[in-house]
């Protein structure tokens, strides 16, 4: 009998015939007894003073159980930094800002209630160009920036717009610059965009008897919820209670606290009644976080022989209304701001910017899917402008081990340079010798084009795992853990890692939904941290059952310990492997031969922190260790250009990413195949855009459209380099994030190969192709 | 206005009174409790809500009950039978053509609409077929091959019984 | 969710205008309803009655009589077009340009009716009606009449039918010669989008070329003046004539879709192309 080899190996995912038959439940299916329904006032204005808000009428209409306002929690939240409420207070900051939340007997009730919610604004000057933001004597946001509560990582500039300051100083950026034989400069820009999740957000409140409130939601961070909700209400935080069940794809959208925070106030007036909040498309879309819009600038200087030298780099975010997320987005792209190379003297300013804008928040990625667009577009520019092969190029600049990144850390044997050599393999990479030329009369071109990308986990030092493992009477196993299936497969994972290390069928494991009064504390799943965090914590609770049964068994057959084996759910003699029994007769203890008992339930715990973190130089950014790890990439892409309209098709698609040790090459492989197509989407079809008064004007997929099954590659060729990872599990780390970030870079630089035009502001629409393509003709001919 | 309505659904009878208003996609999930077909945009634009009605795909959120009275339905809660899955369930999962999970139901269902007319399609029949159901986990492919393969192996048995 | 209304069934075609008259104008026809919920959805459009007229006898299903041309009753559904054979092979245009819209499951209930009836610029129908110089019979107080399609829309979201009045069925004359159709749309994903720019070309044996153009008007409009160039020549020279004649007459507007000067740019690409393909899809039936 040999121990069962989970890793490695593509299991069928424990998730699935619940999903497929359509049994699994989300937060939009529960339904309780007495329950409301609530519908929210939202602002129709992008900054404007509320003078005088009544709800009385609203209040007296039949059905209608409570109506709240700014003023029912006046409690500020956040997770990094303390500046939003539930509803707007005196002020709204967006277009869609919550300014009053009703509960009524049923849906149509609250909102045809809504209408009787008399609101008179006085209207400001709204802030929505980040440029004119910055600027001295610009409207100010939240005047009151300077007395938030904010977390110790961060450097918001009082009476400004601007809430967080990162920088890094890495040796002597003038001297570098000085030294160089070239210094290229540009600009680059990415739009606000929407994580579209398939499930819109909702949430159920319930403020009961007991003085609990429960609140069942989507949420990739029911304990980070917990936290938020308790701390703004000044409560204890065993009355603060979490319920999530599977989430419909997260993207970072459902992170933090956000919609669920306006039933609160209104659970508090119902006491006893469930309320229920399920949010339309159109509030999926500007209500909850979006993804920030960015504006950089890059100057890069390099050697003649190819080696760069220095490098500049402001960044300023388009944060909106609240940026108490958004904030750490700005920081991670400050500190990631070398990408994969190994550049001596680095300048980075990443500025996070308050606008009249949805409020900015996590989306996969975490902006490095923004600074890489500039990072690696430049990176081909620089080649081009000296002659050399954009794969080269890279070649020449790529860290190493030993390398130095924009922290100052020392990197250690990063996977970069296998990544890249095997992208180029796979895509059959060509010498690129300059930009392509498009011939009259031709209709469609093709080339290729490359990048890279690397990503750290963004989250704070103490970001911690736990699990309890706990064997039933028959030997199946539950597993409790605070770690969120969104989709990704981190229950299928996570299942694998005990069922190897404990010797049980992978088949026996269940995983229980996330409840903060009963499951292990996770911090949040984002950051792609759950394989590399929970998965060492599942690792320490598997070993720690497998002791006490071990001990039991050793009890049982009366050998030593070390003659005992678990596999397959039994429990066996190794020098005698037919004296065997099946492991569900320790899950209690063991009954000896003379019926009395021994030891107890097996009940295994296990927790993990990433050690030796330590906090980054407020003026430098410097640290020996800045984050728990580094996960690299590198994608490579085939486009066809329809030169007649504009029109980018992405043909093939390679992605190489050193995942440190695959658990599962299946779920890891669906992992890079969906983040490659939500790449391709964001780089040629999405935008958020806003009119002059800051209103969203496409929040619907009737005119913000996602790739549909249409639109996808022919070809994607996805491969994995190994190089361990010390501390993750079995030596992996995580790629959930990593593998959208550099397919938009990617395809820019495979249209510059085709048709010598550079897009500096995403998305690559058929419409800005043409125009960009018809400058370029026109120019050619002058 | 309230309607005695009468339809099949998942093979039953269902008799009830509804309001002129309410969605066949309200009264599937609020009504019968059948919350397989999902809310994902209420304008038909993402099929999360795909159910068949008289075996034709559509989005249950762009029909009312009423409409729907003195017809079949099927939602993906009617194709498995206990531990029995339909064919397309079984290759979703073989495939690893799911993840999130939220658009699944409404992707069976459209690959259910596709196979009862045309049992062999082509993959650009299939892509046709589900490029209403937006997905934003998969990247669609596996969904593609994991119809194609069910497409392939009813084909071979077929062939199979006439030879 | 959908704000209350009263939904009602027509028994027949007088019935149908009974019920709309008595519902006075917060009534309105349903057919489909793929469009209508939708606005219902967004709460543009509040309404007391909603009339079904899906049970009307004749008005679902196609009727092809040698000599008569096409009759389609207005409640088919834009996937039976798509699925009907004589359709597909004697109006393939009209196949074409209602497999274009929006999601299968969408078409499985969008009927033609409602897609003309919406009158939205951009509805996919209307350029392959056009070409075919299709007729509209309606239904209302004054009785019936029959509209040509050309005179039908009178701006975006608006048509000629007066309160009560629906469309019963789409008359689609027997084509005199053989005749080849193209429909080209561009859109920003490859399906379930709506046009930025959508061209039909219909070449008949008889020389005649005819062309429609959607989303680049207030109503889908024929381009008389780019087909008149091609009555007498069909060289390289006056296709490129004609297309630029098609881009002249459109008058688009910007909006999140695209720019009115792209959308010019592309009316002149998408004729060009379809002008080209409807050719020599003509010449190459005909030597068969």
């Amino acid at each position: 009998m040999a121990r069962e080899d989970y890793i490695g190996v593509g299991v069928i995912r424990n998730d699935a015939v619940e999903k497929v038959t359509g049994a699994a439940r989300y937060a939009a299916d529960l339904k309780f007894s007495g329950m409301l329904y609530a519908k929210l006032l939202r602002s129709e204005h992008a900054h404007a003073r509320i003078r005088r808000i009544d709800t009385t009428k609203a209040q007296n209409v039949p059905g209608v159980k409570a109506v709240v306002t700014g003023k029912d929690f006046p409690n500020r939240m956040g997770l990094y930094l303390k500046d939003r409420t539930p509803y707007a207070i005196d002020k709204v900051r967006y277009y869609g800002e919550p300014v009053a939340g009703i509960a009524a007997e049923s849906l149509e009730i609250a909102e045809e209630a809504l209408k009787f919610i008399e609101v008179e604004y006085e209207e400001l000057p709204p802030v929505l160009d980040l440029r004119e933001a910055i600027k001295p004597g610009a409207p100010l946001v939240h005047p009151d920036l300077h007395t938030y509560e904010i977390g110790p990582a961060f450097f918001p500039i009082p009476h400004t717009n601007i809430s967080n300051h990162f920088r890094i100083r890495k040796g002597d950026v003038e001297k570098g610059f000085a030294e160089a034989d070239l210094i290229f400069e540009d600009e680059y820009y990415v739009p606000h965009i929407q994580h579209s999740p398939i499930e819109p957000h909702a949430a159920i409140a319930l403020y009961d008897r007991q003085g609990k409130l429960t609140i069942w939601a989507c949420s990739q961070s029911p304990f980070a919820m917990r936290n938020i909700l308790a701390n703004s209400l000044n409560w204890p935080m065993n009355r603060v209670r979490v319920i999530a069940p599977y989430v419909g794809g997260g993207f970072g959208g459902k992170a933090g606290l956000n919609v669920e925070a306006t039933l609160v106030p209104l659970a508090l007036k119902c006491r006893n009644s469930p309320i229920k909040l399920v949010c339309t498309r159109e509030e999926e879309f500007r209500d909850t976080f979006v993804r920030q819009g960015m504006l950089c600038r890059l100057k890069t200087g390099v050697k003649a022989n190819g080696r760069i030298i220095a490098q500049e780099f402001e960044m300023y975010w388009d944060g909106g209304a609240f940026t108490e997320y958004g904030v750490n987005v700005t920081r991670a792209a400050g500190y990631s701001s070398s990408g994969v190379y190994d550049i001596p003297n680095m300048k980075t300013d990443s500025y996070c910017v308050y606008t009249n804008k949805p409020v900015g928040g996590p989306l996969r990625g975490f902006g490095h899917s923004e600074n890489h667009w500039a990072m690696e577009q430049q990176i081909d520019q620089i080649a081009h402008k000296m002659g050399i092969d954009p794969v080269e190029f890279r070649r020449i600049n790529l860290q190493r081990d030993g390398s130095r990144n924009a922290t100052g850390q020392v990197l250690s044997n990063p996977g970069i340079g296998q990544c890249l050599e095997r992208t180029a393999e796979l895509i059959g990479w060509e010498e690129v010798s300059g930009p392509g030329v498009i011939e009259p009369g031709v209709k469609k071109v093709r080339a290729k084009g490359i990048a890279c990308m690397t990503k750290a986990p963004a989250m704070p030092n103490d970001a911690a795992s736990s699990a309890v493992v706990k064997l039933n009477d028959d030997g199946t196993v539950s597993l409790s853990i605070g770690a969120q299936e969104l989709g990704q497969g981190a229950f299928t994972v996570l299942a694998q890692i005990l069922a190897h290390e404990l010797g049980v069928r992978y088949e026996d494991i269940k995983i229980q939904p996330i409840d903060t009064d009963y499951s292990a504390y996770e911090w949040q799943t984002v950051a792609s941290r759950i394989t590399y965090s929970c998965g060492r914590a599942v690792k320490a609770a598997a070993k720690d059952a497998r002791r006490q049964v071990l001990a039991h068994g050793a009890r049982y057959f009366g050998v030593p310990v070390e003659d005992i084996e678990i596999a397959e759910s039994r429990v066996f003699v190794k020098s005698k492997p037919d004296r065997s029994v099946p492991i569900g007769t320790f899950s209690l203890g063991v009954t000896l031969p003379d019926f009395s008992g021994y030891g107890g339930p097996v009940i295994g715990r296990g927790t993990f922190i990433p050690e030796g973190i330590t906090a980054m130089n407020e003026e430098t950014g410097q640290s020996e260790k800045p984050v728990a790890n580094w996960t690299y990439g590198t994608q490579a892409v085939e486009i066809e250009l329809d030169v007649e309209t504009g029109k980018i098709r992405v043909l093939k698609v390679a992605a190489v990413y050193d995942a440190g040790r695959v658990i599962n090459p299946v779920t890891a492989a669906t992992q890079v195949e969906g983040g490659v197509v939500q790449g391709i989407s964001i780089g040629l079809l999405e935008e958020m855009k806003f009119n002059e008064e800051g209103k969203l004007l496409n929040p619907s997929y009737v005119d913000y459209k996602i790739l549909t099954a249409a639109d996808m590659p022919d070809e994607l060729l996805i491969s994995f380099v190994e190089v361990p990872q010390e501390d993750g599990p079995y030596g992996a780390r995580g790629i959930g994030e990593h593998v959208m970030v550099p397919t938009p870079p990617a395809i820019a630089n495979a249209l510059y190969n085709a048709a010598g035009i550079r897009m500096k502001t995403l998305p690559m629409t058929s419409e800005k192709v043409y125009w960009a393509l018809k400058e370029r003709l026109s120019a050619s001919v002058r | 206005m309230l309607h005695n309505i009468e339809m099949t659904v998942n093979g039953e009878l269902v008799k009830a009174k509804v309001p002129s208003h309410m969605r066949l996609l309200d009264f599937l999930r609020e009504e019968l409790d059948l919350i397989g077909a999902k809310e994902g945009c209420g304008k038909g634009e993402c099929g999360a809500c795909t159910v068949l009605v008289e075996g034709k795909a559509v989005n249950s959120c762009l029909m009312l009950a009423v409409e729907a009275s003195g017809k079949e339905v099927l939602t993906v809660e009617g194709l498995s039978e206990g531990d029995s899955l339909d064919p397309i369930q079984q290759s979703i999962i073989d495939n690893s053509a799911l993840q999130c999970g939220y658009c699944t139901p409404g992707m069976v269902m459209s690959a259910k609409g596709l196979l009862l007319r045309n049992p062999s399609p082509t993959r650009d029949e299939v892509v046709e077929a589900i490029s209403g159901n937006l997905c934003r986990c998969t990247g669609y492919a596996r969904v593609v091959d994991a119809i194609m393969q069910v497409a392939a192996s009813s084909k071979s048995q077929d062939e199979g019984s006439e030879g | 969710m959908l704000l209350s209304f009263d939904y009602v069934r027509a028994r027949s075609k007088d019935d149908a205008v009974n019920l709309a008259v008595e519902a006075g104008p917060n009534g309105r026809f349903l057919a489909g309803g793929t469009d209508l919920f939708v606005r219902m959805y967004d709460r543009q459009l509040r309404l007391k009655t909603l009339i079904d007229v899906k049970e009307i006898e004749g008005i679902e299903g196609m009727e092809c009589q040698n000599g008569q041309g096409l009759s389609i009753g207005a409640a088919s559904s834009l996937n039976m077009l798509v699925g009907n054979e004589t359709i597909r092979s004697r109006y393939g245009l009209l196949a074409q340009a209602a497999h274009s819209v929006g999601s299968l499951q969408v078409r499985n209930r969008a009927s033609i009716g409602g897609n003309i009836c919406n009158a939205s610029p951009a509805a996919d129908t209307a350029p392959a009606l056009l070409v075919y110089d299709a007729e509209i019979e309606t239904w209302g107080p004054r009785n019936t009449r029959l509209i040509p399609i050309s005179q039908f829309f009178t701006g975006p979201g608006k048509t000629v039918l007066e309160h009560g009045e629906f469309v019963y069925k789409i008359r689609i004359p027997e084509p005199d010669t053989r005749s080849y159709g193209v429909y080209l749309k561009l859109g920003r994903t490859n399906s379930v989008d709506l046009s930025i720019v959508s061209v039909a070309c219909l070449a008949l044996a008889s020389g005649e070329v005819r062309i429609a153009l959607g989303a680049v008007a207030p109503t889908p409009i024929r381009v008389t003046e780019a087909e008149s160039i091609l009555l007498s020549r069909k060289d390289e020279e006056a296709i490129a004539f004609a297309a630029s004649a098609a881009k002249e007459t459109a008058v688009p507007i910007s909006d999140v879709r695209a720019g009115e000067e792209y959308r010019l740019d592309m009316v002149e690409v998408l004729t060009k192309n379809a002008i080209e393909q409807a050719l020599a899809g003509l010449a190459a039936t005909g030597e068969v």
